[in-house]
């Protein structure tokens, strides 16, 4: 599953039915700066993972945890509307985490964990306290 | 071939955890805010209990416990709260203690100190169902 790279990391990794999804950003490398809307740039991201999994043979809905970095937590909003267009629910677990800086001064990083999901079923149990 | 997801609550864009295969489980991660609010408590001390029966919370709806997580992340934007933490978080557990990692991370969410995400494998080989 590694692609041709000089990186010191492929875009994921197939171990059996489970794609461990690296960081991934939502600017081009070549250009070397996130896009100038916001929203394009959390599309990009989620765009991004989606064509490693896909690599992969999975889908979005088959994430069950998705870690995001972001250096502007006012950003939460921009993001999750984005975010949700990619998904049937239920969704994965997640954590949102605010840091400092991201490579090319991108605003979200995306990682990720993948299980292949052989029974399509998705389970849903609802408890409310 | 399954997978069980835990909502708590429909609006957010996450579940709180996602069970594959009835064993493997991925969670969200958790803040300690007290209980039915978006408020951080007044002290650390506080805040790090608050978190941990949370983390505990989830862990019993899928039938599991804290000693059955076997990584954990935790999320600080001070560091230096690091001893004030772990004063706290010994007292959930026994040896051996989970793999952990601890990442001064940027803001996190509410203005929260700790955000803690886990992985958990259920224990069969104890005897349990």
């Amino acid at each position: 599953m590694p692609t041709a790279s000089t990186r010191a990391f492929s875009p994921g990794l197939k171990l059996g039915d489970t794609i461990y999804v690296s960081g991934h950003l939502g600017v081009d490398a070549s250009i070397g700066k996130p896009p100038a809307d916001i929203s394009e740039e959390a599309r990009n991201v989620m765009k991004s993972v989606q064509a490693t999994l896909g690599e992969g043979g999975l889908t979005m809905d088959d994430l069950v945890y998705v870690e995001i970095y972001c250096t502007d937590l006012s950003l939460y909003g921009a993001f999750n509307k984005q975010y949700v267009t990619f998904f049937h629910k239920p969704y994965p677990a997640r954590d949102f985490i605010g840091v400092k800086d991201l490579l090319f001064g991108a605003h979200f990083e995306v990682m990720a964990i993948a299980r292949r999901h052989a029974s399509h079923a998705k389970k849903e149990l609802s408890n409310t306290r | 071939m399954s997978r069980r997801y835990i909502v708590t609550n429909d609006k957010q864009p996450f579940s709180d955890a996602v069970l594959i295969d009835e064993r493997t489980l991925y969670l969200s991660g958790r803040i300690g805010l007290k209980p039915g609010t978006t408020e951080v408590p007044g002290t650390i001390g506080e805040e790090a209990h608050f978190l941990m029966q949370d983390l505990r919370r989830i862990l019993e709806l899928a039938e599991m416990k804290l000693e059955d997580l076997v990584f954990l992340q935790v999320f600080s934007p001070d560091v230096t709260l690091w001893g004030a933490f772990n004063e706290v978080y010994r007292q959930y557990f026994s040896d051996p203690m989970p793999p952990r990692s601890f990442i001064g991370s940027g803001q996190l969410l509410f203005g929260a100190h700790f955000e803690l995400q886990g992985i958990a494998v259920r224990d069969t080989a104890a005897g349990q169902d």
